[in-house]
């Protein structure tokens, strides 16, 4: 018991505490420590922090929620199409300069969207199972980055260096408002995941077997498709595309922590804020001139871990 | 508990249907059904358990309709084990049996952890101890038939439904699993569908058949396990012998 207190909540805990003191701290203005209340070089470090870990948690509780959904481990909150969705609703919002016009309107632009695509995934593939809505998903997103380009090309070059910060994934310039919303759903989102997890293991033991745990498999697969797509959709809103997180961490917790998600959503939440918190704050270490993109950022690292893991697996 | 099938009728959208099922399994004996492949066993079987919706007719359990069941409460008196094997996700052999038996369980809490004791009991009944860290998938086939018992066993369901829950056991596996299955039935109600000739052998509880025109007949394995209904049901000529004791020997023929 006391083994398990130390892995649950000690060290994921200090694990926090120690990268968002570093993300704090780091970067390339001095923080007035003296004077700390009043600096604002530090409440924008505190927003960036806390958004980083907003996005990476629910990012990786998206890929954790659509992993299990879909019975495949590479499935993540993009396999859906939603990223895509999301950065046609974006993409469309800044050449049509609505951005300027209300703060919301790229968010907004790309959660509808993204939940657009889903819809059109999930009529798509009514019924028919997993794999069915991992091709239609794949399909859609692919359409979608097709149309993305197609207002790429056409775009002024004044709106092209924003679209393309958002299509690599950005923390900065983050708002208060959305990021309170975002963490105000992911704790929500927190709660019922766990008050679910029964359900969420039935679901990924399929249709006969969930039927046998008294579990109706499509209601709830459509619930926790739900849940995994606004999670990933206000990800997408707040800070642009960040691939891999969704993948990474809930592949890793599940080899620490088990696969039962009755024991692993908590711990996933976590380590996927803890994750993001720590490649945000490479991202402004290891690049000290010119911040490289988050989005980059989480693919070298979290990629790199993959293909390690992956050959350690096999060998 | 009792489970009974009243004029059971289903039909899929490829016009293929099963009809006038009628069936009625109490504890005591281990009941057995049978059929040519692509009869429809596994149907009759996700009727029973209320996966499909008869077209028209009942199931009933105690005498009260299954669709009258909540999802969990039918979770908790029924139990099902099915062939398919696809699970990507790597549970452990040991989370897996805690997730199949967690109707039992409460949803918040770690009740289930203190049931550590009875879960590794299941475990080292169907010799999987040593392997209860282990992901599911490394495990073969025949192991994995293991666990799946293990946790129904974990569960303890009034009313136990396998699909083959024998086919990929080595014989002595067979053997110990059978054993098992007939010690479960003296209070509790199991039906298991089986290819297995030497196990349809043993039957002496109700033994139903279905063979691949649609024709539904149970009744006492005693009555029905002959030549001439084996023929019937499989459409090849069949030889029953009886041996030492109530069970008989069925097989056959090879040039038909």
């Amino acid at each position: 018991m006391k083994k398990n207190f130390f892995y649950r909540i000690i060290l994921p805990l200090s694990a926090l505490a120690v990268v968002v003191l570093l993300g704090i701290a780091s970067g390339s203005a001095k923080i007035d420590w003296q004077n700390f209340v009043h600096d604002p070089i530090l409440e924008l470090r505190l927003i960036r922090v806390a958004a980083a870990f907003v996005v990476g948690s629910s990012l990786a509780l998206a890929g954790l929620l659509l992993q299990a959904v879909l019975r495949n481990v590479l499935a993540e909150p993009f396999t859906l199409g939603i990223s895509g969705g999301a950065s046609v609703g974006a993409a469309l919002a800044i050449t049509l300069g609505w951005h300027t016009v209300c703060a919301l309107a790229l968010p907004g632009m790309a959660v509808i969207f993204a939940l657009l695509l889903l819809g059109l995934v999930l009529l798509l593939s009514a019924g028919k199972g997993a794999e069915s809505m991992l091709l239609s998903g794949v399909i859609a997103g692919t359409v979608a980055s097709s149309i993305l380009m197609y207002i790429v090309s056409v775009s002024d070059r004044d709106d092209l260096a924003g679209l393309t910060w958002w299509m690599l994934g950005d923390l900065q310039v983050v708002e208060t408002k959305m990021l309170c919303l975002a963490g105000g759903f992911l704790l929500l989102a927190l709660f019922l995941i766990r008050y679910f997890a029964r359900e969420l293991n039935a679901v990924a033991m399929g249709s006969l077997n969930a039927w046998s745990m008294g579990v109706d498999h499509r209601k709830y697969t459509l619930f926790f498709v739900v849940i995994g797509s606004v999670l990933a959709a206000q990800t997408v809103a707040l800070a642009g595309l960040i691939a891999f997180v969704g993948l990474i961490v809930p592949h890793l917790v599940r080899r620490f922590y088990g696969g039962d998600h009755r024991y692993n959503i908590w711990p996933v939440g976590v380590w996927g804020g803890i994750f993001l918190i720590l490649c945000d704050w490479l991202s402004r270490v290891v690049c000290r001139s010119s911040e490289l993109p988050i989005g980059v950022m989480t693919s070298l690292v979290g990629g790199s871990m993959f293909i390690y893991l992956l050959n350690k697996r096999r060998g | 508990m009792l489970l009974r099938a009243e004029n059971l009728t289903f039909a899929y959208k490829n016009s293929f249907m099963v009809k006038n099922i009628n069936l009625s399994l109490a504890p005591g004996k281990l009941h057995y059904l049978a059929g040519p492949n692509g009869a429809g066993k596994s149907t009759i079987l996700k009727l029973l358990c209320g996966y499909l919706h008869p077209a028209s007719g009942k199931v009933l359990l105690d005498e009260n309709d299954i669709a009258n069941f909540s999802n969990s409460q039918r979770a908790e008196i029924m139990g099902t084990v099915w062939q398919d094997r696809t699970l990507d996700l790597d549970f452990s052999v040991r989370e897996m049996v805690s997730i199949i038996a967690s109707a039992r369980f409460p949803r918040w809490g770690t009740a289930e952890r203190k049931n550590e004791e009875l879960i590794a009991c299941k475990l080292s009944e169907f010799a999987l101890l040593d392997k209860a860290k282990q992901p599911v998938s490394t495990l073969s086939g025949g192991e994995y038939q293991r666990l799946m018992l293990a946790g129904m066993a974990v569960l303890a369901p009034e009313i136990l439904l396998l699909d083959e829950p024998t086919a990929a056991l080595d014989p002595a596996w067979r053997n110990k699993v059978m054993k098992f299955l007939e010690e479960y039935a003296l209070d509790h109600t199991v039906l298991i569908v089986t290819h297995d000739l030497e196990l349809l052998g043993r039957a002496q509880g109700v033994l139903a058949l279905l063979d691949d025109r649609g024709n539904f007949i149970s009744g006492n394995a005693a009555e029905l396990l002959n030549e001439k209904v084996l023929s019937s049901v499989y459409g090849t000529a069949a030889t029953v012998e009886k041996t030492a004791g109530k069970n008989c020997r069925i097989y056959f023929d090879w040039d038909q």
